[in-house]
């Protein structure tokens, strides 16, 4: 059973009372709410995660709830991980929003199980290229031109690959689109879900795209990894793939890894197996068409 | 007498191509190094030797003395009497 199979109301009854309880990737997770707008968003972006039910251990549990004081002026959100509040309050209209930056916060700094890199993760023909991009470089613009043509995605936000395998567990979720790339992605791809943009967010407009169905069935199918790219959006540039060192690419991935330096040892040995599995590349791109043709080409049946 | 240079101890090595990846366990630092550095390192690991040494062992090398310099600065080798 998936929340598509329960109705808007049945939705916000549970957020509101005893928590909404699905499945986001590896993790089960426990949601409660009474923010208006999160039970809309989290029905839209979450529609073919799977319920769970009766009494199976739950990893996360999450609030999002108002702050009391600010009920009628400039009403906000706040979040909560097993009653912590790690932000400030935001804004009532970001309330999706901040579960999603939440989240991605929640399972980078507790998911040690998994070497944790901010990137995008992309599959297709068992081929996974994992796209770690600093914020502006254009990461989740390509992850969600991909996924518009076919690639599967695994994660528009991080990496995980499993410490014990070398493995990558698939967490497809939301892809946040900022500022010009909502629209590019809105041409691109006009069958997409695109949620309403929410502007002057700390990350300028955000708006998201639903993870397709056919990914989010995917969730527990692991792949191995078979290149790193790091991609930079360059306006005006030619579409340029230049093989870069494995060293230099290890030292790279392991700046854009929230947890290499906590797993320590254990860091080094797991990023050490995955590089000597990928090739690593620096890429330039400005046309879409052009990218997901280069990377059509590499992961050929 | 002069000052040999030898091995910090707690050092983890990944070659990858003709680079090699070092952690230092003790730290938890890793560095990227060339080939030189590595085969420094390599000749240092049960062998202490002066500078003058390491200087008669790559005699066509310019830079050794900075490499030296280099490693024992990132704490990869340390200085005994």
């Amino acid at each position: 059973m998936t929340l598509s199979d329960l109705t808007l109301l049945a939705v916000k009854n549970k957020l509101s009372h005893s928590g909404l309880v699905f499945k986001i990737g590896f993790s089960t997770v426990c949601l409660k709410s009474t923010i208006p707008g999160v039970a809309e968003g989290i029905s839209t972006f979450y529609a073919f995660n799977n319920l769970v039910e009766g009494e199976e251990f739950i990893d996360f549990h999450i609030t999002l709830d108002a702050d009391f004081l600010r009920r009628w002026f400039r009403p906000q959100v706040n979040f909560s991980f097993d009653g912590f509040h790690p932000f400030k309050p935001l804004p009532q209209d970001q309330a999706f929003a901040m579960f999603e930056w939440g989240f991605n916060w929640v399972v980078a700094q507790h998911s040690q199980q998994y070497l944790v890199i901010h990137s995008a993760v992309l599959e297709k023909n068992g081929k996974a290229l994992i796209f770690p991009g600093t914020p502006g470089s254009g990461k989740s613009t390509l992850c969600a031109a991909l996924t518009s043509r076919g690639w599967r995605l695994l994660s528009d936000e991080m990496a995980l690959v499993e410490v014990e395998t070398g493995l990558l567990q698939p967490i497809p979720r939301p892809i946040s689109l900022k500022n010009q790339s909502i629209d590019i992605i809105k041409q691109f791809a006009p069958e997409f879900l695109i949620g309403e943009p929410v502007e002057d967010t700390a990350k300028g407009t955000v708006a998201h795209v639903r993870a397709p169905e056919s990914s989010v069935r995917k969730t527990d199918e692991k792949v191995y990894p078979t290149a790193v790219i790091f991609p930079k959006y360059k306006k005006g540039s030619d579409t340029e793939l230049t093989a870069i060192s494995a060293g230099v690419g290890f030292m790279k991935v392991a700046e854009n890894s929230f947890n290499y330096s906590l797993l320590g040892e254990t860091g080094f040995d797991v990023l050490g197996s995955m590089i000597d599995r990928c090739d690593c590349y620096e890429f330039y791109y400005q046309d879409l068409d052009e990218a997901i043709a280069l990377f059509d080409s590499m992961v050929v049946a | 007498m002069s000052q040999r240079f030898c091995l910090q101890k707690e050092l983890k090595y990944k070659q990858v191509g003709n680079e090699c990846l070092v952690y230092q366990l003790a730290k938890g630092n890793t560095l990227l190094l060339e080939t030189l550095a590595v085969d420094v390192l390599q000749f240092l690991t049960n062998k202490p030797s002066t500078l003058a040494q390491l200087k008669s062992q790559y005699p066509h090398n310019e830079v050794i003395e900075g490499t030296v310099e280099h490693l024992v600065d990132a704490g990869l080798l340390i200085q005994i009497i």
